[in-house]
């Protein structure tokens, strides 16, 4: 089947809130999911992505603005004319009905023969690797072959749309690393046009062809997880995609794309400002803790600093370093011991400045 | 854009309507039924009381209130109903907390449910008839024990001891999940913080049962308030009661206006009853299920000393309410209660041959009441819980209201509504049906309510993002998952159809009359063995039916379908 794509205008959705009155889920969302894409609504608990994706689904009806599934405005149709398919984030699997009945429900309504059913849903379980659990029932799976139960009903039915919602939420840590690179090969595989909503943002960097980050219900930036994670638009997508360390800093002079900037006497030198920033400025540099070198503190070059805590993470050790005038994290890839500080040790900063940020303050 | 959006709202519930054609056939049908059945009846009894020849008049509304005898009635019944409402609560409280903290082997608890289920299931006056047997002029314990001639059984007192009895399983029941909702780890930590026993119930259990023991004050107060068989065998001239004195009124003086304006009386405190229930307590719940609650520590609120104190008490009330239980049985299979011991089946003779028709009525009322009123429970709480259409809530409030009013206002109220055309009912066995549906009806919504809150919209919403339309998705996932619902509901309005009497009194005819009022004729006439026999009849039928369901619904439970953990659930 051909992919098609997804096309949401101006989307708006009001509620009344008990205390602060009418608020806005969603504030004039606009979105394109292109053909076989799989995009992310990535953003906190209450930013609209999930009511964003139930307008798509059919779910909820928007105040304003239009919902297209290819070229057809689908905005007046109940969820079971639009075609899709849906993960919710704990299953919704039919408690009554058997892994079969609850895979072959959709074929079912769309009227196939039984032969045809059987013959889907062998497939459809094969996909999802759960041949031979036709007879079982939801309550006797765990949450991992739910989870897969659920994602082969929604594209055994082959729909145009595959919307999951928070799919990988109820499972553990491990099971979630596996499972999200097994539903980015099945939606590669059926080139299927994807809405995905996570409030995690390795998963959404994990599996996404480019990720929407969403707050109060304002798009904030979309991009690619490269784009988004080099070049975050503003603190906010910063701070959500990764960790990042806001230094303070004064501008000292001001080129037309570059600046240079102080930061505990120190000069460096931060091209790409496209911020009004003008030079007396104090502004704050943003630096992911990767982009940031520890040293023994004996060149005399770089920034003095203390260790204020230490945690050992196997693959990596994360530093908390304080100065004068800021407090950074720092992550040291180096993890057999030629490198590692302890608490309150001093210790030169190294700044990367090919990786600074400018933010106004 | 706010007021484009409240605009839109309001369209969102009407194009429901219009959108969903089988909800609007519902809504409509649902409400001519409320609005004849519920509302209709209601306004009849306020014009009754409210005017004179058809114009707004007070004056004989102010002339019955101020007799003496009303003023008396009234201030009785609440006084009775408080009373009840804390010695109720306080024997429930009491049971409860033995059943959920003591730590009882299973089937101890298993025997106190049923011993306590008892009283639930039989007739309402069960317990006031075997309070006459034991304790009445030729009374078991009064005459044959202690050989005292001039006790006089008739009363408060009698009445208090019987309705609470009678009425303390619904506190039990409302505090037992109370208590048991309390996670066990703040008892813990309250221990682990130096409180001993007495500390920990004192400033732990206790207030964060408050609002339930309110609750369980408000349900058995208004069970006392609506309570009339009892007070009718067990109160006696010497403490008039509303309920008493406006069947009084209506049976005895044909006073239409009389027996309306008691009425009135009545329900202005089981309304506001139901509305300090339904909104202030009902909200007020602290025991919040939030968080894992996994731990399975046990409970060590209960000494060992206590526990057995406890338990002795418990097992002597089961063994008292047990004895009431089987004295009725013995009433029925001897030929003179307190005269001739003989053994005879007389008595089962009389119910089944001059009786049969009694009770083939009985059956086919409380059956056809069953069926109707299962229907009803479901599809009123399908869609106010499901759906969302204009004046949704407000069905939700009247579906609950006769389920709310004591039956003796209802029973009137039907009674002055329905006696002449177009809507011409008395003496059908129809209007003791509808009557029996309007009210235990909301039971089986209740029920459907709940199991609804179970199933997690997302299920629906599953079936409809595969495709299915709103009927295919009722018929194949929302029905096979309420059905357990559907029975306990069933089962409770066969239950009240068999034992109510407090409304159905006022609608039995002579074409078609019930068991309930049956017993009570007998008792009047002082047919103590029929009545007996009558009695002995319902429980059975009643707890065969209750076991039969239960067997259903272990039978129908879909794999995976949520549990109707208890008939009764409060």
């Amino acid at each position: 089947m051909e992919s098609v794509d997804i096309k949401l205008e101006n989307l708006v959705k009001t509620y009344m809130h008990q205390i602060k009155g009418r608020i806005a889920a969603v504030n004039g969302v606009s979105l394109t999911v292109e053909p076989g894409e799989l995009l992310t609504l990535l953003g906190p608990s209450g930013c609209g992505k999930t009511t964003t994706m139930r307008m798509l689904a059919g779910f909820e009806e928007p105040d304003s603005g239009k919902v297209f599934i290819g070229s057809e405005d689908v905005t007046s149709q109940m969820a079971n004319q639009r075609d899709i398919g849906f993960v919710f984030q704990n299953y919704a699997l039919f408690p009554h009905l058997s892994v079969y009945e609850n895979v072959a429900y959709g074929l079912k309504v769309r009227g196939y023969v039984k032969r045809d059913i059987k013959d889907r849903i062998v497939e459809a379980l094969a996909l999802v690797k759960l041949d031979g659990y036709e007879e079982q029932f939801p309550h006797q799976m765990s949450g991992g072959e739910q989870q897969r139960v659920a994602l082969a009903r929604a594209v055994v039915i082959k729909p145009k749309v595959l919307l999951l919602d928070e799919p990988l939420s109820n499972l553990d840590a491990k099971l979630r690393i596996s499972t999200r690179g097994e539903i980015r090969n099945l939606q590669k595989s059926l080139s299927i046009s994807t809405l995905y909503v996570t409030h995690d943002q390795e998963e959404a960097m994990a599996i996404s062809d480019r990720i929407i980050v969403m707050d109060h219900g304002d798009i904030i930036q979309i991009g690619t997880a490269e784009e988004l994670y080099y070049n975050p638009q503003t603190e906010f997508v910063a701070k959500f995609i990764g960790a990042i360390n806001a230094v303070p800093a004064k501008i000292v002079s001001r080129g037309t794309e570059s600046a240079v900037v102080e930061i505990e006497g120190k000069q460096f030198s931060v091209s790409n400002v496209t911020k009004k920033v003008r030079t007396g400025d104090n502004v704050d540099v943003l630096l992911r803790p990767e982009a940031i070198r520890l040293n023994e503190a004996d060149s005399g070059t770089e920034i003095t600093a203390t260790v204020a805590e230490r945690s050992f993470l196997g693959d990596r050790v994360d530093y908390t370093v304080e100065s004068n005038s800021f407090r950074i994290k720092v992550s040291l890839y180096d993890s057999f011991g030629q490198l590692t500080f302890k608490c309150n040790q001093k210790v030169g900063v190294i700044l990367d400045e090919k990786r600074m940020k400018i933010l106004e303050r | 854009m706010s007021v484009i959006a409240a605009k839109s709202k309001k369209t969102d519930t009407l194009s429901n309507l219009v959108r969903d054609p089988a909800l609007f056939i519902s809504v409509i049908v649902v409400w001519a039924f409320l609005g004849l059945f519920v509302l209709f009846p209601i306004i009849k009894i306020l014009i009754i009381t409210f005017t004179e020849g058809g114009h707004f008049n007070l004056s004989g509304f102010i002339k019955i209130l101020s007799k003496k005898y009303t003023m008396i009635a009234g201030w009785n019944s609440i006084l009775l109903g408080a009373l009840v409402g804390l010695c109720g609560t306080a024997l429930g409280f009491f049971f409860a907390f033995t059943s959920v903290r003591a730590n009882l082997p299973k089937w101890w608890s298993r025997l106190l449910d049923w011993a306590i289920i008892l009283p639930l299931i039989s007739p309402p006056f069960t317990m006031a008839i075997t309070v006459i047997f034991s304790f009445g002029p030729r009374g078991l314990i009064t005459h044959s024990l202690l050989g005292m001639d001039q006790f006089n059984v008739y009363g408060m007192w009698s009445t208090l001891f019987a309705e609470t009895i009678t009425y303390f399983p619904i506190s039990y029941i409302t505090l037992k999940g109370i208590l048991g909702g309390i996670d066990p780890t703040v008892e813990d930590m309250a221990f682990s913080l130096g409180s001993s026993r007495w500390d920990v119930f004192r400033k732990v259990t206790l207030p964060l049962s408050t609002a339930g023991l309110a609750n369980s004050f408000l349900l058995l107060f208004a069970a006392s308030l609506a309570d009339f068989a009892t007070p009718l065998i067990l109160a006696g001239n010497s403490f008039p009661l509303l309920p008493t004195e406006a069947f009084l009124q209506i049976t005895g003086l044909f006073d239409m206006k009389g027996g309306s304006v008691l009425s009135f009386i009545l329900l202005i405190p089981s309304l506001a009853v139901f509305f300090l229930q339904r909104y202030w307590v009902g909200r007020r719940n602290l025991v919040t299920i939030t968080g894992k609650s996994g731990s399975q520590t046990k409970f060590k609120s209960v000494g060992n000393k206590t526990r057995y104190l406890f338990l002795s008490v418990c097992l002597l009330t089961v063994i008292f309410i047990l004895y009431f239980y089987i004295l009725l049985l013995f009433a029925s299979l001897i030929k003179a209660f307190g005269a001739d011991n003989t053994f005879t089946l007389t008595h089962y003779k009389v119910i089944f041959t001059r009786g049969r028709d009694v009770i083939k009525d009985t059956l086919i009322i409380s059956i056809s009441g069953m069926l109707l009123g299962g229907l009803y429970g479901v599809v009123v709480g399908y869609i106010t819980a499901k759906k969302k259409f204009l004046s949704r809530r407000l069905m939700e409030i009247i579906a609950m209201v006769n389920y709310a009013l004591p039956g003796t206002i209802v029973g009137i109220a039907y009674l002055i509504t329905f006696n002449k055309s177009p809507f011409l009912l008395t003496g059908t066995a129809l209007i003791i049906i509808i009557c029996n549906v309007a009210k235990y009806g909301a039971y089986g919504i209740r029920s459907t309510v709940a199991i609804l809150q179970q199933i997690h919209p997302g299920i629906e919403e599953a079936s409809l993002s595969l495709g299915a339309s709103s009927i295919y998705t009722f018929r194949r996932i929302t029905v096979p998952l309420v059905l357990p619902g559907l029975f306990s509901g069933l089962g409770i309005v066969f239950i009240r159809s068999m034992t109510a009497i407090s409304a159905a009194i006022f609608l039995v005819s002579l074409n078609w009359n019930l068991i309930t009022v049956s017993i009570l004729e007998n008792m009047t006439e002082l047919h103590l063995g029929v009545s007996a026999a009558f009695s002995v009849f319902v429980v059975v039928v009643v707890f065969a039916v209750i076991t039969g369901i239960s067997f259903c619904l272990k039978l129908l439970r879909q794999p995976g379908a949520m549990r109707m953990t208890s008939l009764f659930g409060a």
